[in-house]
């Protein structure tokens, strides 16, 4: 008896943990601007939308929470070039000889941002529908808003790099929320202890999705 | 005016692979050891433990364990004219920062060179005769041979619990080893890693073509391992998080994993981190040195005296460190004269990427060490006549690693105007990353008369130090060679039933934007006598003989093969002349 009720009272003692674990995943976590502006974020979000669009294939970069990713990682070290190179001339050369602009990726993007929507069909393209978002990133990424003052293309290829980081970049910094990136691509997480699975050979794996802090993918960010 | 330390008997400036070679050997012999590090403490437990590690954002995508160009960096131009513009930001190389330096991020891929690498250029010349090289090629033969420098190799294996497949064991040719590497004196310590589908498919199919594949040699560890300095290793757990990353599972092997337990403990040993050396001292006539200046984190300026200086910073870090302290000559590409600077050169690396649609290689799992190896197109393996068109120098192993690969360097969208986006993109990721692999070929890289480093006229470092100058593009015949080994990596590709994604070769402009290795070499080379380089075959200064210099640096040219064995390998045999030699009869050990 006195073995079942222990068996039992442990049983209970589990039960809210379970139950809690159970319970629909609800996503809270920070969600307050670092960096952008309410506009910015609209912005942003609209064409995260279309860079990595929810489709058949699964959830995209905005249930992702990308936005999010960019906005903390503008508002870090990483956005404000702390480990950039930015003393001395700043001179001209050919691509191959790296970036040479002193602007921090945070700042770029503020500028990127306000020279778009001080465009017509900037200005409208986070409430437009998703065919005028898809023309106006294509022109973008074409070059075809690129003057001195804004360089469009460039701003296109750093949406997208940042999008796609932060649609596969461990939960803990914002973005792949609900582990949707790694599902998409089938990535298993990041584990310890690969021995076993050497002569896996490709098949399935029956497994959840851990990230650096286990299988929660909001840590730290509640 | 510096704060006088209390003199010691050698100073170390920089305290990664060479570095923690140095102070066990010095230590060994109860001389008194300052390290200086620029870089902060690292230590397995509290900063390479996996939940902090297995993070691809932080350190593979931002360089979490790299030195920041805003405190290091180098100005790079194409030629001898043109004025050098700074890297802002990390590229084509990644260079380690803190304890360890680059050996705790490195992949582990821990390669002997040939013994016909040795004598580049006297072999290569026997066989094809003067004319394969061109007149501007300055790539020479080492100050070692394979001979001296194997019980070296054989030692540093065993330090590091290198896993791999004997294939030359004193001349008997052992099978599912290297049938053509030079002949080792033991086996490794550890038997090779497990192997997985990808390699073993990239086993089989290069089988069937007639070449000699063999399990690269790991510094992971296959198995617990104690290694002769009672330093224990744990067997690798196939985690995939190697290159960009310090190893939580003390099995890949680092200072921290291999030498650092015992040195940390030695009497007469003290390690002073976030101490940046600004300069080497000398005295009145320049001809020795007195110790060397350096800046704490603080940013107070300390004099450390010292009877002999150890320089065991980067490659890079080495020849600048020569160059603003006036130790030896600053090459001049004009004149042929001096040699500070002379005989950089980086490797070509190269690769095909490809497609086995529908398949799954468990991409995730891995080890930096782990793969299948041919060397059939590397050093005098193949015969340089019978390549298509021209015939070149140079070469390099071909293979296939499953190192882990990590979801955004992997599916990295590009940045072209042309770029894949929205649904397509989507589609892509999720039908490539399981089923893609890649067979990549290590290249080796010449030395030219005007690929050097020098100091830069305009841009300095935090400390008002002129910037090194990296001047160096890829040459016809280094162009050449890698378009022939990539041909090589696709013919071997799509026998393995693969769809060509991508072709990487290495053609001029050099494009230092992209990551390809780290593997710098030059600028300090090791010569025979003084006029082809700055130290005799010791890592020993000509010019300075109590200034000793080890690393890659000493390379003369950058070999087909990753350069840590034989950097290990080097700083052994050194230390090994400094110890029985130098500390005994101080001076020059090798005639000028």
């Amino acid at each position: 008896m006195f073995r079942l009720l222990g068996l039992s009272i442990g049983l209970v003692g589990l039960r809210p943990f379970a139950a809690f674990a159970l319970q629909p995943h609800k996503r809270v976590g920070d969600t307050t601007p670092r960096f952008f502006t309410a506009d910015e974020r609209a912005f942003v979000t609209a064409a995260v939308d279309r860079l990595i669009p929810a489709d058949a294939q699964g959830p995209g970069g905005v249930a992702a929470e990308v936005p999010r990713f960019i906005d903390f990682q503008l508002a870090g070290a990483w956005g404000r070039g702390d480990d950039r190179y930015v003393s001395g001339p700043v001179g001209k050369g050919p691509p191959t000889l790296g970036n040479q602009s002193v602007t921090s990726r945070a700042d770029f993007y503020r500028a990127s941002i306000a020279a778009l929507r001080a465009l017509p069909e900037g200005r409208a393209f986070a409430g437009a529908d998703p065919a005028a978002r898809d023309a106006f990133l294509t022109a973008l990424q074409k070059g075809e808003h690129d003057t001195d003052q804004l360089k469009g293309s460039a701003f296109f290829a750093a949406l997208l790099e940042d999008s796609v980081s932060g649609f596969l970049a461990d939960p803990s910094y914002g973005g792949n929320a609900g582990f949707v990136g790694w599902a998409l691509i089938g990535y298993p997480g990041v584990r310890y202890d690969w021995t076993p699975y050497l002569r896996n050979d490709g098949r399935k794996l029956d497994m959840p999705i851990v990230g650096t802090y286990g299988p929660s993918d909001n840590y730290g960010l509640d | 005016m510096a704060t006088r330390k209390p003199a010691v008997d050698a100073v170390i400036c920089g305290f990664g692979a060479t570095g923690a070679l140095v102070a066990e050997a010095l230590t060994a012999q109860g001389l008194r050891v300052v390290a200086l590090e620029r870089g902060s403490m690292l230590t397995t437990a509290g900063d390479f433990a996996p939940a902090i590690q297995m993070d691809e954002l932080r350190f593979q995508q931002r360089h979490g364990l790299m030195v920041q160009p805003a405190q290091s960096t180098q100005t790079f131009r194409y030629n001898s004219q043109a004025e050098a513009l700074p890297m802002r930001d990390i590229g084509a190389w990644q260079i380690g920062t803190g304890v360890g330096g680059s050996a705790t991020h490195w992949a582990g891929q821990a390669f002997r060179l040939m013994p016909d690498e040795f004598r580049l250029r006297s072999h290569l010349t026997a066989r094809y005769g003067a004319d394969l090289f061109p007149d501007d090629m300055t790539s020479q033969d080492w100050a070692v041979s394979y001979d001296e420098l194997e019980p070296f190799y054989d030692r540093y294996e065993k330090l590091l619990g290198v896993s791999g497949q004997a294939g030359n064991l004193r001349g008997t040719i052992i099978p599912g080893g290297n049938p053509l590497e030079g002949p080792r004196s033991d086996h490794y310590p550890n038997p090779p890693l497990l192997r997985m589908k990808s390699t073993d498919l990239f086993d089989r199919t290069a089988k069937s073509l007639g070449l000699h594949p063999y399990p690269c040699a790991a510094a992971q560890a296959s198995r617990p391992y104690t290694n002769p300095l009672g330093v224990r290793m744990g067997a690798c757990t196939y985690c995939g998080f190697c290159s960009g990353f310090g190893c939580g599972n003390y099995s890949k092997s680092s200072p921290q994993t291999t030498i650092l337990p015992v040195v940390m403990q030695r009497d007469g040993f003290e390690l002073r981190v976030r101490s940046v050396v600004t300069r080497i001292l000398t005295d009145n006539l320049g001809k020795h040195a007195t110790g060397v200046e350096y800046v704490d984190a603080s940013g107070e300026t300390f004099e450390q005296p010292a009877d002999m200086v150890f320089v065991c910073s980067f490659t890079l870090a080495n020849s600048h460190l020569l160059l603003v302290s006036g130790i030896g000559e600053a090459y001049d590409p004009a004149t042929g004269k001096g040699t500070v600077g002379r005989n950089y050169a980086f490797q070509l690396w190269g690769a095909s990427d490809f497609l086995l649609a529908g398949q799954t290689f468990d991409p995730w799992i891995g080890a930096g060490g782990l793969g299948q190896i041919i060397d059939d197109y590397d050093c005098d393996n193949f015969d340089h006549r019978a390549v298509p068109g021209k015939p070149f120098v140079g070469g390099g192993y071909i293979g296939l690693f499953q190192y882990g690969n990590q979801p955004i360097g992997t599916l990295a969208p590009g940045s072209g105007k042309d770029a894949m986006w929205g649904s397509a993109l989507k589609r892509k990721m999720a039908d490539t990353y399981a089923g893609a692999l890649q067979v990549q070929a290590m290249g080796a890289n010449q030395s030219y008369k005007d690929c050097y480093l020098s100091l830069d006229p305009t841009y300095k470092d935090p400390y008002g130090r002129p910037l090194l100058r990296v001047t160096y593009d890829i040459k016809d015949n280094d162009r050449l060679m890698s378009r022939f080994l990539v041909d090589q990596c696709e013919r071997i590709a799509k026998a393995m039933g693969g769809t060509i994604l991508d072709r990487i070769d290495r053609a001029s402009p050099f494009d230092t934007t992209q990551f390809q290795t780290t593997h710098n070499s030059g600028g300090t080379a090791a010569s025979a006598t003084p006029d082809k380089g700055v130290v005799n075959k010791f890592g020993q200064t000509w010019s300075t003989p109590n200034v000793f210099v080890y690393g890659a640096s000493q390379f003369p040219q950058t070999p087909g093969r990753n350069p840590t064995m034989t950097v290990g390998a080097t700083t052994l045999l050194g230390l090994d002349a400094v110890v029985k030699t130098y500390v005994k009869s101080p001076g020059a050990m090798v005639p000028a």
